[in-house]
């Protein structure tokens, strides 16, 4: 892990690190306003006090445009009074307005979105903090290969809802291109399970786990993202 | 039937997007071969009912085939609607689209392939019988003699849809139609393919013989590694690319 310059992912590293807080940093600031938006609203809340919030939505999406293709709030399980469960998702692709993404919250259905065990929201949920979690195939949500960020919404009336960002492993792809800067070969980004996010090798794929003990998978460098990112951008030795 | 109608995926339930789906199909089935230059497709009520559509929607399907330049229509005798010798993009266009599309959508790509093909090649294995070896053979040979990229490609999308026809399962060979076409694409077209066509001789002599002894798990490993030694080849050009092109 000593060889090679030492320096030479540090930077990098605190660039991917910069663009995925500044997404965290935003989607903080949005739960902090959804959180005043809805404390009016009379207890139980009911669907039709949402659309209140849906500025606030489409705004984090204006501002993240390029990386983040959605973003929405999952209700605590029992936090509205005429749904069991509720997702207020907004999506834009390709830079056109956002438009409300419909998830089918009914348990008999095959594409039932059974989001309250998803890691992404039960992380934040129960541990306070903003998590990203991902790659994973998010069936029945973006249907695509897919890593989110999200805060939970902690609200007076004791019910913690999730405020999530979606974004495309295939973003999270360009990001790490943009902040190498230069061709770096064999530079792979891995998340806490030893899973490729994005990698500018072809020899290491995105999705897959690193084995120890593969040739190839010792490094001549290794960096924590550190942060609530739970993530090391590492490159292999040649 | 006609040879080509079988391999088709089509969801037939008439509604507004059903011509495009059914022009969709059509092109595909030129794209990879099945339909060539100067083929005569059969009368309009006979197609119609092999695909299970009515006349109507064909009329429309053909219609924008025809304004694609896919197709076009000779009146008379003798007339009827021909396929057109297919305009292949030109190299730099599908480099163009190797660059723009993501790592993690071609591995995606290659992991569908190497699974359904694979697959397909286990069953294909276990179940040949007759001359259904010497048809992969005639069309393996087809391959060696193919001298363009796009003949090379077209021959390999035929080799393999062969084996799905081996495994004797429909949905296997509407599956390898298009996610071999879209892989074939890429592959055969971005240059290279003079490297690309002993690699895949001896690819496809490997399957033969497999399938040939009936060795289940050789075809299937020697389609997967196959499969991935493309996507290697394909994740390499691509960062090439798309590493180039930062400031």
């Amino acid at each position: 892990m000593t060889d090679g310059d030492p320096t030479s992912l540090r930077r990098p590293a605190e660039r991917i690190r910069e663009r995925v807080d500044s997404v965290l940093t935003d989607l903080g600031a949005t739960a902090e306003d959804v959180v005043r938006t809805l404390a009016p609203a009379p207890r139980p809340l009911h669907r039709a006090d949402l659309p209140r919030v849906q500025p606030a939505l489409a705004e984090m999406i204006d501002r993240h445009r390029g990386f983040v293709q959605g973003v929405g709030l999952a209700l605590d399980d029992g936090h509205l009074a005429d749904a069991p469960r509720w997702m207020e998702w907004w999506r834009s692709e390709d830079g056109e307005p956002a438009v409300f993404v419909r998830h089918n919250l009914d348990p008999a259905h095959n594409h039932f979105y059974d989001y309250v065990g998803k890691e992404w929201f039960a992380l934040p949920r129960s541990t306070g903090r903003p998590t990203v979690t991902g790659p994973f195939v998010d069936f029945a949500g973006t249907n695509e290969h897919t890593i989110t960020l999200a805060v939970p919404v902690v609200h007076d009336d004791g019910f913690v809802d999730v405020l999530g960002a979606d974004v495309a492993v295939e973003g999270v792809e360009r990001l790490l291109m943009e902040s190498l800067r230069s061709r770096s070969p064999d530079t792979v980004l891995l998340n806490e399970h030893e899973r490729v996010v994005a990698s500018t090798s072809a020899r290491w794929w995105s999705g897959t786990l690193l084995r120890t003990g593969e040739p190839g998978a010792s490094w001549s460098e290794a960096v924590d993202l550190g942060g609530d990112l739970r993530w090391r951008l590492v490159k292999a030795r040649r | 039937m006609s040879s080509f109608a079988a391999y088709l995926r089509l969801d037939a339930t008439e509604g507004p997007g059903l011509p495009q789906n059914v022009a969709r199909q059509l092109e595909t089935a030129v794209a990879v071969g099945l339909l060539s230059h100067g083929d005569r497709l059969p009368p309009e009520s006979e197609l119609a009912a092999e695909l299970g559509i009515s006349t109507g929607t064909l009329r429309q399907a053909l219609e924008r085939l025809r304004q694609r330049g896919v197709i076009e229509t000779r009146r008379g005798r003798g007339g009827g609607s021909f396929v057109r010798s297919a305009t292949q993009p030109p190299p730099e266009a599908v480099l163009n689209r190797l660059r723009e599309r993501s790592a993690d959508s071609l591995r995606d790509l290659g992991d569908a392939c190497a699974a359904v093909i694979g697959g397909a090649a286990r069953l294909a294995a276990q179940r040949a019988a007759g001359d259904d070896v010497e048809h992969l053979r005639s069309l393996a040979e087809h391959f060696r003699r193919a001298e363009t990229a796009d003949e090379r490609r077209r021959a390999d999308s035929r080799f393999h849809i062969e084996i799905g026809v081996i495994a004797h399962s429909a949905r296997l060979t509407q599956s390898i139609v298009h996610l071999h076409d879209e892989l074939a694409s890429l592959f055969w077209m971005v240059g290279g393919e003079a490297d690309h066509h002993p690699v895949t001789e001896s690819a496809h002599a490997a399957l033969i013989s497999a399938i040939d002894g009936a060795d289940a798990d050789t075809a299937r490993d020697v389609v997967m590694r196959n499969v991935e030694g493309r996507v290697q080849y394909l994740l390499d050009l691509h960062l090439d690319l798309a590493v180039r092109d930062e400031p």
